[in-house]
């Protein structure tokens, strides 16, 4: 489509055609800017788990431990969350080389984002052929969704990259039925088990599947691929050992269904379980086949979007809605398709929804990434058929519209709009706290007491001061992997990270409260000549976000 | 009046909508291509976008459910459609001690004896010609609020999703319907009930959703900053 409208641009300026690598070059320098530049600035704020996993970076970089002091452990434990390892590890030589910033901590999720153009492109190239690529590549490099989640440290982003590059390789092992790709691809999916939890279920599916529709291929080369297969076996023991372990399945298990008190939906209040009435297997089957559906839905791929302010841009859905008729059109031609690569991209597309579809949230866009790679390599080849059936100038210009569109609203609208659900503020909260007096007592307001890891970060604490307070609660190996109740100090230094009772500390001399806006409004401290304030930190719309008062 | 809350297909259908779809023959595949284009269209255009409404969108669907049917029969493998007509059995017996029995149930009836009773009282609450913004949070709200209040007194009301904290700073004066999760997460907005409930926020109704363990309250800002 750009292709031939530029030609005939050149053709009215004189000047001569470009060839498909001029075009291919030109998408892949776009996709990178749009992916690369003003990384530290934009997304504004700095989400804590952006946070957590940049200071674990760092701490590994710097100590070989991480922020608990547990020598290079098997996930990390940060506020109970319990990080897969992939991130913080391939992150932490870029950390320690570029110095910690959220530019070097998003880096990793930007490069990989980067990466994910590549391997787009490689696969709609096995599938189809170099001109499909192309419009595969165009509809990654423009997706609002892959920019998003390549500009955040996102470990999901990570390994969704590492899935995609697995499933290039193994459709090239289809074709090449080589040694060298087979252990390629599959140390690459094993990778991604290594990155986010999605993974973890999507990829044994996943392998059953593939492994089915190549079955007499498989046992045709088992001698060649035996060696290759134990070592990544190997490579995933750990990862399998840790499943039984409290760290290794409290975060998966704690925001499925399953962990969930209240009853499914379709349960009938007052009446007692039965076979037909308020059957819990019948109910939390249809809950979670409706969450499952849910992925698929128009309205939530193009119009809704993610209900959560800190996963969506604003004015955005996850694909642009005139994206909608040339991915069903690729879908279809897949369905028709006898082709192995184009049953296995469709079984990704069926697969990829259904870790998300096991958590009680609803349309979350982050847990469901694997959804949208087949998704937008649909939409490429529907875009192809479309274009080379009515080769109109106007598809280039809903491209390019599309694009200034999303901009607009994800560099100038978003920062704006959406900093506080990026944890907005806490950098400048730490460069006005370290211009107090040493010694000052400084109380951070945070019911949830996870704060503390913008104080690390930003105010880039020696891994081992942090570490030394943790060891103050006992033994690691007490508790690191195997207890997934809240364990951390809430304090390093002079500073406090809990819930501030307003009316009883009030009177705390000396003290300093940093609080968010809502938790102390003016009204609660106007007159009182007690509370002198002594900061306030606004958002980018210049509304009040934080107030650092001290009582005298 | 219970269709609203009733699903239209059975889940069991959808396998042999997907196969109906791929095997559609090529005059078929035009005709109901165009007559979904043609009620999708409409219902688009004339904004209908009601349950009941749509339930004409069910017919072009059914056909090819039909169609999916006889192409699986008509296979060498045929354990798929038996799988499906067991889970399809399983279906319509639920379906049917459900709806018989009187207390057909689904996720957007479980709330609805809270939204009879926060739309009653909200008749009382609301003062002329003041608005009403209602969180999308509980669980797409237009249709039982169309319901139950009518479509013609919804003229003030406004639905989406909010944060009352960047409500306030609007100036707008709103009455608030909202809810309130029992245990509060790292992206609910920082104000609970039973703790740090802004002073300046008041409560004008609270109504407990037994179903979804979640307090639905009416309130209002009323120092406007």
């Amino acid at each position: 489509m750009i292709k031939a409208n530029i030609k005939q641009l050149l053709s009215i300026t004189g000047m001569k055609r470009i060839d498909h690598k001029t075009i291919l070059i030109v998408l892949l320098i776009l996709g990178i800017a749009l992916r690369i530049l003003w990384l530290g600035r934009i997304p504004s704020g700095f989400f804590r788990d952006e946070a957590a996993l940049g200071y674990n970076a760092y701490s590994i970089w710097k100590t070989g431990r991480d922020e608990f002091g547990m020598k290079f452990p098997l996930v990390f434990r940060s506020f109970e969350v319990f990080f897969l390892p992939a991130y913080p590890y391939i992150s932490a030589p870029i950390v320690g080389l570029l110095g910690l910033s959220e530019f070097s901590t998003r880096l990793l999720s930007s490069l990989a984002g980067i990466s994910a153009l590549i391997f787009i492109y490689l696969i709609a190239k096995e599938i189809w052929n170099k001109k499909v690529a192309l419009f595969a590549l165009l509809v990654l490099v423009i997706s609002q969704w892959h920019i998003f989640y390549s500009r955040g440290a996102f470990e999901g982003n990570l390994a969704l990259t590492f899935f995609t590059a697995g499933f290039f390789f193994w459709i090239r092992f289809l074709k090449l039925k080589n040694r060298k790709t087979f252990f390629v691809s599959i140390f690459l999916f094993a990778l991604s088990m290594y990155s986010y939890q999605a993974e973890r279920l999507v990829v044994p599916l996943f392998a059953v599947v593939a492994v089915l529709l190549s079955l007499p291929l498989l046992i045709k080369l088992r001698n060649k691929l035996i060696i290759p297969a134990l070592l990544v076996l190997v490579f995933l023991v750990p990862l399998i050992s840790l499943s039984f372990k409290s760290g290794g399945y409290h975060r998966a298990y704690g925001v499925s269904v399953f962990s969930q008190e209240k009853n499914p939906p379709g349960w009938v209040e007052g009446k007692e379980a039965g076979i037909l009435t308020n059957n819990i297997f019948y109910l939390r089957g249809r809950q979670i086949a409706s969450l499952y559906l849910s992925y698929f839905s128009p309205r939530n791929l193009f119009v809704e979007g993610d209900f959560d302010k800190q996963r969506s841009v604003e004015n955005m859905t996850v694909f642009y809605a005139w994206m909608a008729p040339p991915m069903l059109l690729g879908i279809w031609f897949a369905l028709k398709s006898k082709l192995k690569s184009q049953k296995l991209l469709l079984a990704w597309l069926i697969l990829g929804p259904i870790p998300a579809a096991l958590t009680g949230d609803p349309f979350h866009t982050y847990r469901s990434l694997l959804l949208y790679m087949p998704l937008t390599i649909f939409a490429g080849v529907g875009l192809s058929k479309i274009y080379y059936l009515i080769r109109s100038f106007g598809l280039t210009i809903l491209v390019i519209g599309s694009l200034a569109m999303f901009s607009f609203n994800y560099f100038i609208i978003t920062p704006t709009t959406r900093a506080r659900a990026w944890d907005y503020g806490y950098k400048d909260i730490v460069s006005f706290v370290d211009t107090l007096p040493k010694g000052t007592k400084v109380v951070v307001d945070d019911p949830w007491t996870e704060s503390y890891i913008h104080f690390l970060f930003f105010d880039k604490v020696n891994p081992t001061v942090y570490q030394d307070e943790v060891s103050k609660l006992g033994p690691l190996g007490v508790y690191y992997y195997t207890n997934s109740d809240k364990i951390r100090p809430n304090k390093f230094g002079e500073f406090e990270f809990r819930p501030v009772d307003w009316p009883t500390e009030r009177g705390d001399e000396g003290v300093v409260f940093v609080m968010a806006e809502d938790r102390l409004p003016v009204s609660e401290f106007k007159g009182d000549p007690k509370v002198k304030l002594l900061k306030e930190i606004y958002y980018p719309d210049h509304s009040v976000a934080y107030r650092i008062v001290q009582i005298k | 009046m219970g269709v609203e809350e009733t699903d239209k297909l059975y889940l069991s259908f959808l396998p042999l909508l997907i196969i109906g779809l791929v095997r559609l023959d090529k005059k078929l595949k035009w005709i109901l291509g165009g007559m979904s284009v043609l009620i999708l269209s409409s219902v688009v255009l004339l904004g209908v976008r009601g349950p009941s409404a749509t339930l004409v969108f069910v017919f072009p669907l059914l056909v090819v459910t039909g169609i999916g049917a006889v192409t699986l029969l008509q296979s060498k493998i045929k354990l798929i459609l038996y799988l499906i007509i067991v889970f399809l059995v399983i279906e319509v017996a639920f379906f049917t001690n459900n709806y018989f029995s009187g207390f057909r149930e689904s996720e957007f009836s479980s709330r609805r004896p809270v939204y009879i009773l926060l739309t009653q009282d909200l008749k009382s609450l609301v003062s002329p010609g003041q608005k009403v913004l209602v969180n999308q949070k509980l669980g797409d709200p237009l249709a039982f609020f169309e319901f139950y209040l009518g479509r013609s007194s919804l003229t003030n009301f406004e639905f989406r999703t909010f944060n009352i904290i960047e409500e306030k700073n609007r100036g707008i004066d709103y009455l608030y319907v909202d809810v309130l999760s029992d245990g509060a997460k790292p992206n609910d907005p920082l104000y609970k009930k039973d703790g740090n409930w802004p002073r300046n926020m008041k409560v004008l109704g609270e109504f407990y959703d037994k179903g979804k363990h979640q307090t639905v309250v009416v309130y209002h800002w009323y120092e406007k900053n």
